[in-house]
């Protein structure tokens, strides 16, 4: 800079020189009478003096040249910085809950078998006293929640001079409100770390771009198509109520079997044909044991979600492991319509704990056969429906664990298939008023022998109703979704009620209002209420919400065996929730 | 009945998936998106180079200049008069904004919705 400006004053001094010497001035003329040069001289001078001017010009023009070189290079790096900025996305959301799980009082009585009663249609009749009532702090609480905060970062890369992209993502769901770490408690069993890199949709892959675009390629951990095709019918993610607490959730609780996260994905994206598009994914099991009982080689949790053991279990994968898994959808989107179908497949899902320690008296009737019965259930022997022998060696081992105890399900009869499929669609008029339906059948292939603690297969509804504000800046939705009754249960509920089979249909209603200030930051209002039947037990925080406020008490014990002594499941509960938060994105 | 029911859904949707991966040509479809055909309904939507560069700036404008919409993650495209929305949204509530601002920008022009959701979910339990 100190160059040119010396460069350009000499060249206005050199200039004026040349002005002051050319300028055909009389006095000038008129003193040089004494000593009249010749014009050879003057020109002779001139051309010496041009000369100088022509080189401080040029070297002038070459240090504009050199600025603006290096002015070029600095905006292109800023591009680039600027470019791997907008790679990193996230949301940060922290809200304030007072929530009920609506089981104080609740009574529990054990049921049985009618004396001579071999089906397990009953009749029932109450074999003992009054239980234990509801353990621990179940009524209204407050308590401070994440809500599925997360950042990420995702970029592209242009593979030479091809049409194909190399893409990439990697995000982690992390934890506002209290500390990281593994998730083993009594009432939340996972060895997923919130804040690690993974813990989120996390791939690389390939996308064709330009007059290739034959769609995108993507490996990792991932969401499925059956999750993601549908996402944009939750006004509510991340909150208390939204949809997830029913669609998707096959058993209620607090894990969402068509809705999880999974490992070792390869998913598939069409590009868009006239408004036609799917998606298609198949997640590979590696799981080694044909029961699907242990961690999928590479994977911290069993298939699913949930640790080893969730729930106070023995260290199995046996609640709802499966090996591999198959998704897909078939999307159309034309103005503001939108039409979805999703198809999900589980492989080999094992269920077998849902025994351990049921409440359902036709268990209590095949337990106390006993592991030597002759007699016949459905054409089978009683006595194969349960695992006598592992439970067996291990009451051997354990005598005063296992006492307390029963046997699993027979893996033989209780790891089967299990698949979804879901259909909807969403209106979105110009005005502002968006419309969303989504129906859902939920389906566990199991024998006809143990269909009576089917309780993973049911239908559902969605509904949606939300307006956006015509400033933009206000949004407003509400929500009610239906969980039809299942087939059969279990009776894992401690006041679980045998006549009332069928009688677990679950209702809930969400309504929630957004306030935005500016294009990131939020402030939100939302209140959900879940009204279950008599041995329903579906809470209102699945699927997104960080403190879940479902169905368990606070009942824990010290010691992992087949007595299933966790947290007690209580049907009938009546969870309420109220939640304000903020929330910011970028 | 509920159990013949649920047993034919299921297939007969994996048969649409099926036949919807088995008919996809993807390059070919891709390359060739809807052009407009004089006589058409749809052929006052001129298609150049030039209309097109002028629709995505209209659309970039629109989004980048309303108050509350998040379009920070998002790219326009506009390709023989269709316009091609990619990206993602943290929000529901900017996509389905992005969505109405890009259509009445767009006027008549097709809005192809490519933007990935990225919602607050966690499965963990």
């Amino acid at each position: 800079m100190f160059g040119t400006r010396m460069l350009r004053a000499l060249a206005a001094v050199a200039a004026a020189v040349l002005v002051v010497f050319s300028y055909p001035g009389g006095s000038l003329a008129q003193t040089a009478q004494t000593a009249q040069p010749s014009d050879a001289d003057t020109q002779a001078r001139m051309r010496i003096i041009q000369q100088r001017i022509d080189d401080l010009s040029r070297q002038l023009h070459e240090l504009q040249e050199q600025q603006s070189e290096t002015a070029k290079t600095v905006s292109t790096s800023s591009n680039r910085l600027n470019t791997f900025m907008k790679g990193f996305f996230g949301t940060l959301d922290v809200s304030i809950d007072e929530t009920t799980k609506g089981m104080s009082g609740m009574v529990a009585v054990p049921y049985s078998l009618a004396p001579g009663v071999t089906s397990p249609t009953g009749p029932f009749v109450i074999s003992g006293g009054q239980k234990a009532g509801p353990y621990g702090r179940v009524s209204w609480m407050t308590m401070m929640s994440s809500n599925g905060s997360n950042v990420g970062y995702r970029g592209s890369h242009q593979i030479g001079t091809t049409d194909v992209d190399f893409i990439y993502q990697v995000a982690t769901a992390i934890d506002m409100a209290a500390a990281p770490g593994l998730q083993d408690t009594w009432t939340k069993s996972s060895n997923t770390v919130m804040g690690a890199i993974g813990l989120g949709d996390t791939y690389l892959g390939f996308q064709g771009h330009g007059t290739a675009n034959w769609g995108k390629l993507m490996l990792g951990e991932m969401y499925m198509p059956y999750k993601t095709s549908t996402d944009r019918l939750n006004p509510f993610s991340g909150q208390l109520g939204n949809y997830n607490t029913i669609m998707g959730n096959s058993g209620g609780d607090n894990r969402i079997e068509f809705g999880t996260r999974m490992d070792h994905v390869i998913r598939y994206e069409s590009p868009d044909f006239s408004g036609l598009s799917f998606d298609v994914a198949y997640a590979l099991g590696q799981n080694p044991d044909p029961n699907s009982n242990l961690t999928s080689l590479g994977s911290v949790d069993c298939s699913g979600g949930n640790n080893p053991g969730s729930g106070n279990l023995f260290l199995n994968c046996d609640d709802g492991g499966f090996n591999n898994a198959f998704s897909g959808d078939l999307k159309f989107e034309i103005g503001g319509l939108y039409l979805v179908g999703a198809y999900e497949v589980h492989t080999d899902v094992n269920r077998s704990s849902d025994g351990v320690g049921a409440n359902n008296p036709y268990y209590a009737y095949l337990y106390g056969l006993g592991p030597n019965s002759t007699v016949k259930c459905g054409g089978v022997l009683c006595s194969s429906l349960l695992d006598w022998s592992d439970f067996q060696a291990y009451e051997g081992e354990n005598p005063g664990e296992a006492l307390a105890g029963s046997p699993e399900y027979n893996t033989a009869y209780d790891v089967v298939n299990e698949w979804a499929m879901k259909f909807g669609g969403q209106y979105r008029f110009d005005f502002g008023l968006t419309l969303d339906y989504l129906y859902e059948d939920l389906h566990r292939s199991l024998p006809a022998v143990m269909e009576f603690q089917n309780e993973r297969q049911r239908t559902g509804d969605w509904v949606a109703i939300e307006y956006d504000f015509p400033s933009g800046a206000d949004r407003i939705a509400a929500g009610w979704a239906h969980a039809g009754a299942s087939v059969g249960d279990p009776g894992g509920q401690h006041n679980y009620m045998p006549a009332g089979v069928g009688d677990n249909q679950a209702n809930m209603t969400t309504l929630s209002y957004w306030h935005k200030f500016d294009k990131q930051f939020t402030v939100y209002a939302d209140v959900a209420d879940m009204s279950n039947d008599g041995n329903a037990h579906y809470d209102i925080g699945a699927g997104g919400h960080g403190i879940k406020t479902d169905c368990h008490d606070a009942t824990h014990a010290l010691f992992i065996d087949y007595s299933s002594a966790g947290p007690t499941t209580w049907g009938g509960c009546h969870p309420i929730g109220f939640s304000m938060g903020v929330n910011f994105k970028f | 009945m509920e159990a013949a029911r649920t047993d034919l859904f299921g297939p007969l949707l994996a048969i649409a998936l099926g036949a919807a991966v088995l008919a996809g040509r993807p390059p070919a479809l891709a390359q060739t998106p809807p052009l407009e055909q004089p006589g058409t309904p749809r052929q006052e939507v001129v298609v150049t180079a030039q209309a097109d560069a002028a629709v995505t700036a209209k659309v970039v404008q629109v989004l980048e200049n309303d108050r509350f919409v998040d379009s920070s993650h998002i790219t326009v495209e506009t390709r023989n008069g269709v316009v091609i929305l990619r990206g993602i949204v943290m929000d529901l509530g900017d996509l389905n904004r992005m969505l109405r601002l890009a259509r009445r920008v767009a006027g008549k022009r097709r809005i192809v919705n490519r933007i990935d959701l990225i919602p607050e979910d966690l499965d963990a339990d």
